[in-house]
């Protein structure tokens, strides 16, 4: 026993002496609260889910102890699914941040500068991220014990389940190494590490929403090779699996994956620990290259680039270079901070906002005319066009309310606007001209996408409902996008960095949006005790596209109960909205530590609200100037 | 009316307590230097003067306006200079004094004239239409201190303004805070350049561990310390006689043989120099070098402070 004690202390030490890094990534993470929380609400989504599950089969099952037995494959399945969902959210939460924190904090190049090597560095940061994931995965154990001694799970099946989650940690914790290393803010990695493993995990399946099963010659390819190597499983490897190379839910635990041996499960795993390679081999190459990269704004790069192709459309014959509207170069005169936010602010300006009207608006045009004009009744485009357009506004939104505060703080301009007299509110009022001009801006493609479903459905789908989808259009494009604007800058005013609330804010959209869906999926499941489809109308992601084509195959019957439901959650979100405006304009110098005292004029007598002394002040303002004149 | 007044001030960061109860009170005109090492307290005090710092115990004042009940008129008396450069990149230097010019609420007749003033003031005019982003620290420091003036404030805050500033633009820095307190302006400045404050403040106030330590003019300040003096001296017929007499007279502490001089070290107000330099004049030597050293501001501030933070 002390022999073997030994042996694994001195393993340890030869680990941390390979990667001396790991130790301080360990000890560091050891000691933040972050960790230990992150855990216990993994934990705490973990059992909730599989008691729930339990309680709904021993309810099924009540007074039939027999009948009980072999229900743990089912278990089983729920448990590998969440694992496996638990490892796709948040280990690129925990590793998108490895060396772009190193960067924000400018101590990569002390890293440079000691004798560890990049491989040392790459491989002691991913292994200080899948160490702490292990230990989320851990927790299942007993879980998993639960499930073997209900019976239906063979030992292979648990084999296989930890190869598989293995892999894709390795997958997952790789990629987000890679885009840690290439990018140069964390916020950055994680939307590029999120958008690369949609594209490669779930994205090539988009290719069989149509319905079609010409799926193109790559794919047939793949799954002849599939079929030819004997990594079939009774039905084929067919094209589903053969898109779905790179994931590892889809390696282990897709149907045809059932009952395979354990050497199969790792022959189909190959793809992914390629792919894992690449992004350590990726991540090597970049770590000194990119390491000391300048902080670039990419939208303000897009609307660059979108400014040099519309200029030079604009050098023709016909237009000669014609300008429409002009900059506006006037100097601020009574509200500096709306001057600043509309004519200063990258995506505040008319002439970039036009510009990003056009990039939208363009491309979904195309979408809308390309199923009339082939008069396809259904087409991929069509299905795609509300989620990118809505995708798109979330983004920009979140990227410009999040900066509302947080680049006043990244620039350290924040102390020097707020020892200013001007009034909080009117601070924060002033600060939102940018974000309702950009918008009232989206309303116009959010128009034409609308406009467009609810024609299809009024004359293609006539089983619908047109007017109640008309409703929620309406009512979706007139609430959302202030709420997540209000949600950017709550955040911006709380967290100490953009990075910081940008994350926080698409991480609530998300779960927001995701949440619901979920907890519908495993409580409404075959043999529910409880109608759980409702839960799928508290995420807004089901209230925006529900009702619309996406529905064709299967529409929806439209109850009363169900035009309620819809009813509330717009109430529920217009109050959110409200609520928040409100918090905003009243916690603002709370929240930035600005001391805002009482409210009283000159003479200390009289108490005015600072909407009112505001309008007071610059009324009184535009008199004198006025009368000067 | 004291310009700046605060009474027993007590600054909390939860259970932290960055400031422990310090007492200020600066007259018009003065322009008082707040030294101490970092974490000492300096930039919480200033911050509940520039009306960042919402909640604080004690008193608070600035030209008699309560700067905890009434912060938006005490904006109007303040011109804060904080320690970074405050300064919108992507503004030119016209449009960024017009910005500040119109969040002061100056009538829009009179602007023009009072940003060519203050561009004048911090020479900074032949940069009116540079972008921000373009100028040098120093610059962006000077065009900080512009925007303050903008609206004519009775007191100014500038914290540490001379920080990470190249020597040449320090120098301009502290010529320029020379020129404001000539005009009249109450300056609260604080500062990690001692010599720079001693030569422009009126008073200085040391603080450490959140409390202050002394204050009062650099005179009182040396007074109080009751410090050694040293003097340099190197003589042309130097003998074992002269330093045995040296050591033998009433004030004197230490005298130190070195290679090419003699550090004589004696007690402030115990005798005078030009007494030592008679005394050895009598010995009948010949002097080459008489050199008294003025201890100065750091070895001041190191005498009175141990490094702590609070």
């Amino acid at each position: 026993m002390n022999a073997l004690l030994l042996t694994g202390q001195r393993s340890i030490e030869y680990v941390t002496s390979l990667f001396p890094l790991l130790t301080r990534e360990l000890i560091e993470q050891a000691a933040r609260k972050r960790t230990f929380m992150l855990r216990v609400i993994y934990a705490a989504i973990l059992y909730s889910f599989t008691f729930i599950m339990l309680w709904e089969e021993m309810s099924r099952w009540s007074g039939q102890s027999f009948a009980f037995m072999g229900r743990g494959k089912d278990l089983f399945a729920t448990l590998a699914r969440l694992q496996f969902y638990g490892l796709y959210l948040f280990l690129p939460v925990m590793a998108c941040g490895v060396l772009t924190s190193e960067k924000e904090r400018d101590t990569l190049s002390l890293l440079m500068l000691s004798r560890l090597g990049g491989w040392s560095i790459i491989l002691g940061k991913l292994f200080s991220r899948l160490i702490p994931m292990a230990s989320f995965i851990l927790l299942s154990m007993p879980l998993v014990a639960v499930a073997y001694s209900l019976g239906g799970v063979e030992q292979g099946d648990i084999m296989n389940l930890a190869w598989g989650l293995l892999i894709t940690a390795l997958q997952v914790g790789s990629l987000a190494v890679a885009c840690s290393a290439w990018f140069r803010t964390t916020a950055s990695a994680f939307m590029g590490t999120y958008l690369i493993g949609v594209i490669l995990i779930s994205g090539p399946s988009f290719l069989t929403l149509d319905g079609s099963q010409d799926y193109g010659g790559i794919v047939l390819a793949i799954s002849r090779v599939g079929t030819k190597f004997g990594l079939s499983g009774t039905n084929g490897f067919g094209a589903d699996e053969a898109v779905s190379l790179f994931s590892g839910i889809w390696a282990c635990l897709h149907p045809s994956a059932v009952g395979l041996p354990f050497s199969i499960i790792v022959l189909r795993t190959i793809p992914m620990a390629t792919f894992a390679a690449f992004c350590l081999i990726f991540a090597r190459v970049m770590i000194w290259r990119r390491a000391f990269v300048q902080p670039s704004n990419l939208m303000l790069k897009l609307l660059r680039g979108l400014d040099g192709i519309f200029h030079r459309l604009n050098q023709n014959r016909v237009t000669r270079g014609i300008i429409i509207l002009r900059d506006n170069t006037a100097l601020p005169l009574y509200e500096p901070i709306r001057w600043r936010e509309t004519n200063k602010r990258s995506l505040g300006t008319t002439r970039y906002l036009i510009r990003l009207l056009l990039l939208l608006e363009v491309p979904l045009m195309f979408g809308m005319l390309i199923p009339l004009g082939t008069g396809s009744e259904s087409h991929f485009s069509v299905h795609a066009s509300p989620w990118v357009l809505w995708i798109a506004a979330t983004l920009v939104l979140v990227i410009q309310s999040t900066g509302l505060i947080g680049a006043e703080r990244s620039r350290q301009t924040l102390d020097v606007l707020l020892t200013t007299p001007l009034d909080s509110e009117q601070i924060v009022r002033e600060k939102f001209a940018g974000i309702w001009r950009m918008i009232r801006m989206l309303w116009i493609p959010f128009a034409t996408v609308y406009l467009f479903q609810i024609y299809w459905i009024s004359n293609v789908v006539s089983s619908h409902n047109a007017a109640f989808f008309a409703l929620r259009a309406l009512l979706a494009t007139a609430i959302y996008p202030p709420l997540i604007a209000w949600v950017g800058f709550h955040f911006s005013m709380r967290c100490r960095t953009q990075t910081q609330a940008t994350l926080a804010t698409l991480g609530l959209i998300c779960g927001i949006s995701i949440g619901p869906l979920l907890l519908a999926a495993f409580l409404g499941g075959p043999g529910s005790l409880f109608d759980a489809s409702l839960f799928h109308w508290i995420s807004p992601a089901t209230v925006i596209m529900a009702g619309g084509v996406f529905e064709y195959y299967s529409p929806m019957t439209y109850e009363e109960s169900l035009i309620a439901w819809v009813l509330v959650h717009f109430v529920f979100a217009g109050l959110t909205l409200v609520l928040l405006r409100y918090l905003g304009l009243r916690m603002f110098a709370h929240y930035v530590n600005r001391n805002d005292g009482q409210i009283v004029d000159d003479d200390g007598i009289e108490q005015m609200s600072a909407l009112r002394q505001h309008l007071q002040l610059t009324g009184r303002l535009r008199r004198n100037d006025r009368e000067e004149s | 009316m004291l310009a700046v007044d605060v009474q027993d001030l007590r600054v909390r960061y939860g259970r932290f307590e960055a400031v422990k109860g310090i007492t200020l009170e600066i007259p018009a005109g003065e322009v008082f230097g707040f030294i101490g090492p970092n974490g000492a307290g300096k930039s919480s005090t200033i911050r509940v003067l520039a009306t960042l710092q919402p909640t604080f115990e004690g008193d608070a004042h600035i030209t008699g306006l309560d700067v905890r009940s009434k912060p938006h008129l005490v904006r109007e008396k303040i011109g804060y200079v904080p320690d970074f450069f405050g300064v919108y990149e992507d503004l030119t230097a016209r449009e960024y004094l017009h910005f500040f010019a119109a969040a002061y609420r100056l009538p829009i007749s009179k602007r023009k004239g009072v940003v060519d003033d203050v561009l004048q003031l911090t020479d900074l005019t032949h940069k009116i239409d540079s972008a921000v982003d373009s100028l040098s620290r120093g610059m962006k420091q000077r065009l900080s201190l512009a925007r303050v003036l903008l609206h004519d404030p009775a007191v100014l805050l500038p914290d540490e303004p001379a920080s990470g500033l190249d020597p040449r633009a320090r120098i301009e820095m502290r010529e320029l805070l020379k020129a404001l307190k000539e005009m009249g302006k109450t300056i609260l400045i604080s500062s990690h350049i001692l010599h720079e404050l001693a030569q422009l403040c009126t008073r200085i106030g040391i603080i450490e561990a959140g409390k202050m330590v002394t204050q009062g003019s650099v005179a009182e300040i040396y007074r109080e310390l009751g410090v050694l003096k040293i003097i340099h001296v190197q003589v042309a017929n130097q003998t074992p006689e002269l330093i045995a007499s040296l050591k033998g007279l009433s004030g004197i502490t230490h005298v130190e043989d070195q290679a090419d001089r003699i550090s004589i070290r004696f007690e402030e107000g115990s005798i005078e120099v030009e007494d030592i330099h008679d005394f050895i004049h009598n010995q009948g030597v010949r002097i080459r070098m008489f050199q008294p050293e003025v201890m100065d501001m750091e070895t001041a501030f190191m005498k009175l402070t141990e490094g702590q933070t609070a």
